[in-house]
């Protein structure tokens, strides 16, 4: 080989080196911070963010990624215990403590836990404290609390100038709002229930639509053990007023585009939805007049469920401590003020004046007054490792039994709701958690 | 003496060997990366799964424990579970004579000269080539309920009411077949086309001569000579038709069409078993029952052909 040759190859393979090493070098000099979430709103606000926190810290580059809900559940129980997750999860506390549990998560660090405590409402720090102990292993960020939503013309049409305010008065309402064409197929739903979704949704739904009223829940703490707590003359009733408002009364319907996308048709009169669905009217139907109510109360409850969405840190993050500064910077007031203002989904924080939004959203103040109002109760998710799995499975169950008008015979009711405890009860048995 | 110093394989048992070295090291490389790639990808997969539906394996919890028949025991309680197995039988009994009659009959049609023929050719082949997600989101479009979706408008405008397609069970379970047999039709069409297209052209001509009528013909002539083609097609189809998943899980998500779990099929739940509640002994009881019941309807149709070729 000539010297020419060999001189030729050596200098190749220095710059080879040379410019991988600056390739690393580049790369190091940013931290790349990912962060997940499920929400498309959310998603929109956390790129605007990241966009602001990256101006603010030029070291740190934020990556936002939207996934669908159950696209995310997905992806998370396949990533984290491979340890390919994300730097900050941005998810609800059912889906999340399971792999707390699991030791996938960090906790929050100390400083942010004594922030946290000072700046959020006992609630939330209730529903991110680990059972047994003082400890946070999420970070409260913001709460899908349910309001209802009713068209305010399809209210002045039917002669109505107040909102129900029991669950009795809104079934009545309901069948002087609902609209049938000559041939009697439903135009216009009265209520929309949720009858139908993948997921929890539908049971959670359910629950505040129906079971808090009733004053009944899908299971209850007896002693350090649990229970399903809905297999009695409550949970029945339960059932059957979603089988009277699809079958006796015909104010809901299968046949009618539902949740949001329906109330934005203008096919659905009255619906139970999270805070978010102000940012979707604005951008997808800017024409319906609406206006929010709190959750009609019933014989024995007045609440809705209000779960919290946190942000975890996955124990797997090579930047801990950048994901968490990331993470504090996020709930700061002015972003909070931002979140709800931009994406609709209502802020957990405490001790932030929201009101120079209700100008430009009136329906904000609804959502902002659920949370302060006396004997309204606000309900979340029990902190234990098969709750994700109780509703969900639930929730399949429902959705069959909401098929079934033959349920509202009261024998066959009755045994429908004892197979749906059973099937609870048998969760909490896997677990060892089922108080016998 | 030359034959003496050619080196022989001994064989297993140490008897002396006909092939040469040479050419049993040939079959080696050839084979044991297929065979072992066979037993990496089809076997171990097998047996673990196996494995672990005697087991209450959860993805996010840490201890494993054996269980016995306990997940396999518990099947057969499972209402889902059991629903789930009706529908899948269901779907098979509905969707294989419908793709493989729909299929032969286009093929038929086709083999004769029409006009057109390439034309539609390509027409019944697209669905097969569409990915499934988009397709099945554009049949959950055309199957929404009242009158937002197009079936009920193209129905109404007609003067024929509407009809349930995603609310009442047994018809949304029909729909969805539906899908499955739109996507896959092209495909047995397209086997078939090509099988006819290889029966030799005398043969028809000759029965022609005879008198034979186009259905004596089809009936003694095509058909028995595209049997082995019927049969892979059979085999697909009912493969395909018993582990039908995404068609069914677009069409139970998502909040504005009315289908939920009354629809599902056993992969489904294998899906949920396994992926939503991360319960992967369950899961995986579910795939070895699907693994089985594939097996046994598989060898039915083996021995149901060869009994007719006897």
């Amino acid at each position: 080989m000539s010297k020419k040759k060999v001189f030729l190859i050596v200098m190749t393979g220095m710059l080879v080196v040379c410019l991988t090493g600056l390739v690393s070098v580049t790369g190091l000099a940013k931290t790349t911070i990912s962060i997940w979430t499920a929400y498309p709103e959310m998603h929109e606000f956390q790129k605007r963010a990241g966009e602001r926190y990256e101006k603010l810290n030029p070291e740190i580059d934020i990556e936002a990624t939207l996934f669908p809900q159950r696209a995310l559940e997905e992806k998370v129980a396949a990533a984290l215990p491979a340890g390919q997750a994300c730097d900050v999860l941005d998810l609800g506390t059912m889906s999340t403590y399971p792999y707390y549990v699991a030791g996938l998560f960090e906790e929050v660090p100390a400083d942010l836990d004594a922030w946290l405590r000072k700046n959020f409402p006992a609630a939330a720090i209730k529903y991110s404290t680990i059972p047994g102990t003082n400890k946070l292993y999420t970070m409260p960020n913001y709460i899908s609390l349910k309001v209802m939503f009713y068209n305010k013309d399809h209210f002045k049409e039917a002669g109505f100038s107040t909102t129900p305010e029991t669950i009795e008065e809104q079934m009545m309402y309901a069948e002087k709002l609902v609209q049938y064409d000559a041939a009697g197929n439903p135009t216009r739903v009265g209520l929309d229930l949720r009858l139908s979704g993948g997921g929890f949704g539908t049971s959670q739904k359910y629950w505040t639509q129906v079971m808090i009223p009733y004053g009944t829940t899908p299971i209850e703490a007896v002693g350090d053990k649990w229970q399903a707590a809905y297999d009695n003359e409550w949970g029945q009733k339960a059932l059957k007023y979603y089988l009277d408002a699809v079958y006796t009364y015909k104010v809901e319907s299968f046949e009618v585009k539902s949740d949001a996308e329906g109330f934005g048709l203008g096919v659905t009169s009255m619906f139970q939805r999270e805070s978010w669905v102000i940012g979707y009217l604005r951008d997808n139907a800017p024409e319906i007049n609406y206006g929010t109510f709190l959750m009609p109360k019933g014989p024995r409850g007045w609440g809705t469920v209000g779960n919290m969405l946190g942000i975890c840190v996955p124990k797997s993050s090579a930047h801990k401590k950048e994901a968490w500064a990331f993470a504090k910077w996020l709930v700061n007031d002015e972003n909070m003020i931002r979140m709800f203002g931009e994406s609709g989904w209502q802020p957990y924080r405490a001790n932030v004046d929201y009101s120079r939004l209700y100008k430009e959203a009136p329906a904000i103040k609804g959502f902002v007054d659920a949370l302060g109002t006396p004997g309204h109760e606000v309900i979340d998710y029990e902190l234990i490792s098969p709750v994700f799995e109780i509703h969900s499975r639930l929730a399949e169950q429902l959705m069959i039994g909401f098929k079934k008008p033959e349920l509202r015979d009261p024998k066959k009711l009755a045994a429908a709701i004892h197979d749906m405890a059973k099937e609870t009860n048998r969760i909490l048995d896997d677990y060892d958690l089922l108080a016998k | 003496m030359a034959k003496k110093k050619q080196s022989y394989l001994r064989g297993w048992l140490g008897r002396q060997g006909s092939i040469k070295r040479s050419q049993m090291l040939f079959i080696l490389t050839i084979f044991v990366p297929l065979i072992s790639l066979f037993i990496i990808i089809r076997i171990i997969p097998i047996a673990a799964t196996l494995g672990t539906s005697f087991t209450n394996m959860h993805l996010i919890r840490p201890v494993t424990k054996f269980v016995g028949m306990k997940n396999f025991v518990r099947l057969l309680e499972d209402k889902q579970f059991i629903s789930a197995f009706f529908n899948s039988i269901e779907y098979v009994v509905v969707a294989v004579p419908l793709e493989i009659g729909l299929g032969l009959l286009f093929a038929l049609m086709l083999s004769r000269k029409i006009k057109f023929e390439s034309l539609y050719e390509t027409l019944y082949f697209i669905p097969y080539i569409l990915p499934m997600v988009p397709a099945a989101i554009v049949w959950k479009w055309f199957y929404s309920p009242g009158s937002f979706g197009l079936a009920n408008y193209l129905l109404e405008s007609v003067g024929l009411g509407r009809v349930p397609w995603m609310s009442n069970p047994r018809i949304a379970l029909l729909a969805t077949i539906g899908i499955h047999v739109w996507k896959n039709l092209g495909y047995f069409m397209i086997i078939f086309l090509v099988a006819l297209k290889n029966v030799p052209a005398e043969m028809r001509e000759a029965s022609k001569v005879d008198g034979a009528t186009i259905w004596q013909t089809i009936r003694h002539i095509e058909l028995p000579l595209i049997k082995p083609i019927i049969l892979y097609g059979i085999v697909m189809a009912t493969v395909w038709s018993w582990s039908a998943f995404t068609e069914v899980y677009i069409m139970t998500q998502g909040t504005d069409i009315s289908t939920g779990a009354e629809i599902q099929v056993l992969i489904y739940r294998v899906f949920q078993e396994a992926f939503v509640y991360h319960s992967m002994g369950k899961g995986c009881a579910i795939s070895f029952v699907v693994f089985l019941v594939s097996l046994v309807i598989i060898l039915v149709q083996f021995k149901i052909f060869r009994w007719g070729e006897r």
